[in-house]
């Protein structure tokens, strides 16, 4: 517990982490990138990353976290393609229609062999047909504002390009030496200034990719790690957004918002894909961890968690064994099975509604509970509460004979099942020699 | 001492091999209310430790101009990882009797093996095998053994699997609780070794289908049943069968893939139960539209030594239903509802009839999530009824980026108001708010710290704090 104004402090804390961060976030996402706001290096005067005052852009922060922040927001942007900036004015229609082909301007392109080769054209290439801007004679009247959309007091420029490199294995030379030209995947026809948009899609590279033209193999684009598994986040920079399945390739395993309450039934049909992106540990940090995921488990879940037990909203057992790990914390707080108490029948805190449970002949409310929903029993139960009143009288541990079985029990192709399989679950309620113990 | 053996097998062959290490330090403390009229306070003071060690690429390169093996050349690893988890707080000190003894299985005991194998992949282009301390997260359960797995592809698109080994036991000094089979408490009889087998079929490189055929037995050896009287008279049990499965699950990707049903259903040989099925059918109409449709049906069972199985009657019947869209490159909006089927069955032996042959249980969520460069948001609101009682609640989470990225923080707020639909006098509601960090020490070095505060009607305020360390590093070592 703490004191009234602790907790003040953190409701203050939270404000701060919510409502400042929105602030810093907006004016962060509306400004240009901290990297190259205040640079005074003009748009792609060099090959390499566009970063700070030359240097390569600073790796982020690399968030590990907690469930909750790992299942938490990211940034925007895709994986494979981060968001780019770039502060600029340019029709690619105009430049085309005058007959320019693409190599004037982006004349590495054909022999690039890296996604990391900077690509597009440098200032002083627009200068042959401009005028000359990079550098600028100290006679030349500053134009900075044609093609570039920051520009301060006419000749200071404010943002510069920020182009991350994408998250893939990419080599120009390989596909063009293979007969394709820039327009089998660079649509560029109604185009005014080139973005993401104009980069391949995974639909489209999948056209040749296929398994028979060209390898469909998902590591032959997508980035690996020694384990051969995908690379889900670009390694110096966690805070762009995963590479998650999506749409038509994603096998049904779409990582919507829902994903992490409903992943059951992808896990269990296609548990490989699964394996294709995550280790042994990523599972087990979940399903057996005290990391506890904190939107599975919001809240004042202590108390809240009853409710979700009995309405099987999710499957405790996916996670928690219930004879011990439920029954353990139960029993500590007084919440455990016990002969008499305050939680026990006719206890002042009862646990179980009147009608519960009772000798025979008295209502059994219980009963229905069980047969619904076993599992909200065995969380707090042993098998000796069950045996109290449905073992037999002369078993190892005496009852009062309450048989649970229907009718027709003994004549099932259930009975010989559990029966064939383990006698100990019989045993448990029938002494040896009880004619019931028999399937007939 | 796996990840040992291996390095020292295979470092006079391996020219290089890539070494990750990963430790993560975890400690969390807050105070749990005892209810009743004391309400008496125990506090958890838990600090676990992970440590993971994961040796790869331990074959060499076969082609003189290649940096690493070619993927369909095979390659070797060793993953492992283990953790020690301890509660100091009086939660586990002052706990007795079965409270203690149970408790301590999870908070107060020893080594966990989480896992520990040798992996080897392709070999030979068509071998897959694992050796060592391993799981298995599939139709046929989550269990854990100690053993091997081989599994070899056939040119015909068809992989016959064979596994066996010992299920794990929760008491063993290395042991896994979690994954141990559940229905019988912790006693002295449950600390038994359990041998497992089993065999699958699958499909194997079909672009548009993955479907496997498997089966799975494990024993009881005559231990566990050495308090009984068997029904010969003497004292003691033979083995017995104590899990017994068949399961079949495919996933399918038709109509270029816009189309993706999927299907598990397990059958329990034990219980002579269809005890565990889902459908799912997952449909991308277009980039921005995804609908996901699933049905799931359950029986609980437990391990068949457990006379749970017998009471256990009744189907859980679930539908879920996901709606999302992408209207925007920084918005996504969803939909959820979802649907349960209780059943109760009217035999004469129960001497009481139940109040309605079906009961319902279901309801709704609904939220967005919102994400520029440095700040994203998530908000839900979500409602619920039937089975179990009412609810109504929503929560909001956010991150912001700042000081280059090198810092996040975190601000999140759950309110749920509730109302039990058993006992009137549970209802209530519950305030949290949390104010989190995430901060990057140095390359691989990372500390998240989370503060929470809550405010429910039972706590006037409750705090919770919760910090992680964690180093993550990796080298490649070797002549390459």
């Amino acid at each position: 517990m703490m004191s009234r104004a602790r907790g003040l402090w953190l409701v203050l804390l939270f404000a701060l982490a919510t409502l400042g961060g929105l602030s810093l976030g907006v004016v962060g996402s509306v400004d240009a990138a901290p990297a190259g706001a205040r640079s005074t290096r003009p748009a792609g005067t060099g090959r390499g990353p566009v970063g700070r005052q030359g240097k390569p852009p600073r790796a982020r922060g690399e968030v590990p976290g907690t469930l909750g922040v790992a299942a938490g927001p990211t940034m925007a942007g895709s994986a494979v393609y981060p968001a780019q900036e770039i502060p600029l004015r340019f029709t690619h229609d105009r430049h085309l229609a005058l007959g320019l082909s693409c190599d004037r301007c982006h004349d590495d392109a054909a022999t690039s062999k890296r996604v990391a080769d900077l690509l597009i054209p440098a200032g002083a290439a627009c200068d042959e047909c401009h005028g000359k801007q990079h550098p600028r004679p100290a006679d030349e009247p500053a134009r900075c504002d044609l093609c570039h959309t920051k520009v301060e007091g006419g000749d200071r420029i404010t943002a510069s390009v920020r182009m991350p490199k994408p998250l893939l294995h990419f080599n120009h030379e390989l596909h063009t030496s293979r007969g394709s030209s820039c327009k089998d995947c660079h649509d560029m026809t109604h185009v005014r200034l080139g973005s993401v948009l104009q980069l391949p899609t995974e639909k489209s590279c999948l056209t040749c990719h296929d398994g028979f033209t060209a390898t469909d193999r998902c590591g032959a684009c997508h980035p690996s790690g020694s384990d051969g598994r995908l690379l889900v986040r670009a390694q110096d920079d966690r805070t762009l957004p995963a590479l998650v399945p999506r749409g038509a390739s994603s096998w049904g395993l779409a990582h919507d918002l829902g994903f992490v309450e409903d992943h059951a039934v992808q896990a269990k049909s296609s548990g490989k894909l699964c394996n294709s992106c995550h280790d042994d540990a990523f599972c087990i940090d979940c399903h057996d961890g005290p990391l506890r995921p904190m939107r599975i488990h919001a809240g004042d879940y202590l108390t809240l968690h009853a409710q979700d037990a009995r309405a099987a909203v999710m499957d405790c057992q996916s996670c928690h064994r219930q004879q011990t790990f439920c029954q353990g914390c139960h029993d500590r707080v007084g919440f455990g099975e016990r002969d008499a108490g305050e939680f026990g029948v006719g206890g002042s805190l009862q646990f179980h509604p009147a009608d519960w449970s009772g000798p025979p002949g008295m209502p059994q409310g219980h009963a229905h509970a069980a047969q619904r929903n076993i599992n909200t029993c065995v969380s707090c139960h042993s098998e000796d509460s069950c045996l109290a009143c449905h073992a037999t009288t002369g078993a190892s541990t005496p009852g009062l004979d309450v048989s649970p079985h229907g009718g027709d029990f003994a004549r099932s192709a259930r009975c010989d099942a559990l029966a064939g399989h383990s006698r100990r679950m019989c045993l448990r309620c029938h002494a040896p020699g009880d004619p019931q113990l028999e399937c007939i | 001492m796996l990840v040992a053996f291996a390095v020292g097998i295979f470092a006079t062959s391996a020219d290089a091999a890539d070494v990750r290490t990963v430790s993560r330090t975890i400690g969390e403390g807050y105070m749990v209310r005892a209810p009743g009229p004391d309400a008496t306070l125990l506090s958890r003071r838990r600090l676990v430790q992970y440590v993971g060690v994961g040796v790869y690429r331990i074959l060499p390169p076969k082609q003189p101009d290649e940096l690493v093996r070619a993927e369909e050349d095979g390659q070797l690893q060793i993953v492992s990882s283990l953790r020690i988890r301890h509660d100091f707080g009086t939660f586990t000190r002052r706990a007795t009797g079965d409270a203690a003894r149970l408790i301590n299985q999870n908070d107060g005991r020893q080594i966990d093996l989480l896992f520990g194998y040798l992996e080897g992949e392709n070999l030979g282009g068509v071998v897959d095998l694992r050796a060592g301390r391993q799981f298995e997260m599939s139709g046929l359960d989550f269990y854990a053994f100690d053993g091997g797995w081989i599994r070899v592809r056939t040119p015909a698109h068809l992989a016959v699997e064979a596994f066996g080994g010992f299920a794990v036991d929760a008491s063993d000094l290395f042991g896994f609780p979690t994954f141990e089979p559940d229905g019988t408490a912790d006693e002295s009889t449950d600390r038994v070794t359990s041998p497992m087998v089993g065999a699958a079929f699958a499909m194997a490189d079909v672009k548009f289908m993955d479907a496997r055929f498997a089966y799975r037995r494990s024993w009881s050896p005559a231990a566990f049943g050495e308090d009984l009287i068997g029904p010969d008279g003497s004292r003691g049990l033979p083995a017995a069968i104590d899990q017994e499965f068949v399961t079949a699950t495919a996933s399918l990707r038709i109509a270029d893939g816009k189309v993706s049903p999927a299907f598990a259903a397990r059958y329990n040989l034990g219980t002579s139960r269809l005890d565990d099925t889902s459908a799912m059918l997952s449909w991308a109409m277009t980039e921005m539209h995804t609908v996901r449709a699933q049905y799931i049906r359950t029986i609980p069972a437990f391990d068949l030594d457990s006379i749970f199985n017998v009471f256990a009657l009744e189907p859980i019947e679930d539908v879920r239903l996901v709606y999302e869209v992408r209207p925007g490159p920084y918005w996504t909006l969803y939909g959820r509802f979802q649907g349960r089927i209780f059943r109760n069955d009217t035999t004469a032996e129960l001497e009481t009839e139940p109040d309605a042959k079906t009961r319902f249980g279901g309801g709704g969520a609904g939220g967005a999530s919102y994400r520029r460069r440095r700040f994203a948001a998530r908000a839900d609101l979500f409602g619920m009824g039937g089975e179990g009682g009412e609810r109504i609640g929503g929560d909001l989470d956010t991150r912001t980026h700042i000081v280059y990225d090198r810092l996040a923080l975190d601000g999140r707020f759950y309110a749920v108001g509730y109302r039990d639909d058993l006992v009137k006098a549970r209802r209530g509601y519950s305030v949290a708010m949390q104010a989190g960090g995430n901060l990057r020490v140095a390359h691989g070095v990372y500390l998240n710290v989370v503060g929470e505060q809550l405010f429910t009607r039972f706590y006037k305020s409750a705090f919770r704090a919760f910090a992680m360390l964690s180093v993550d590093w990796a080298v490649r070592g070797g002549r390459r």
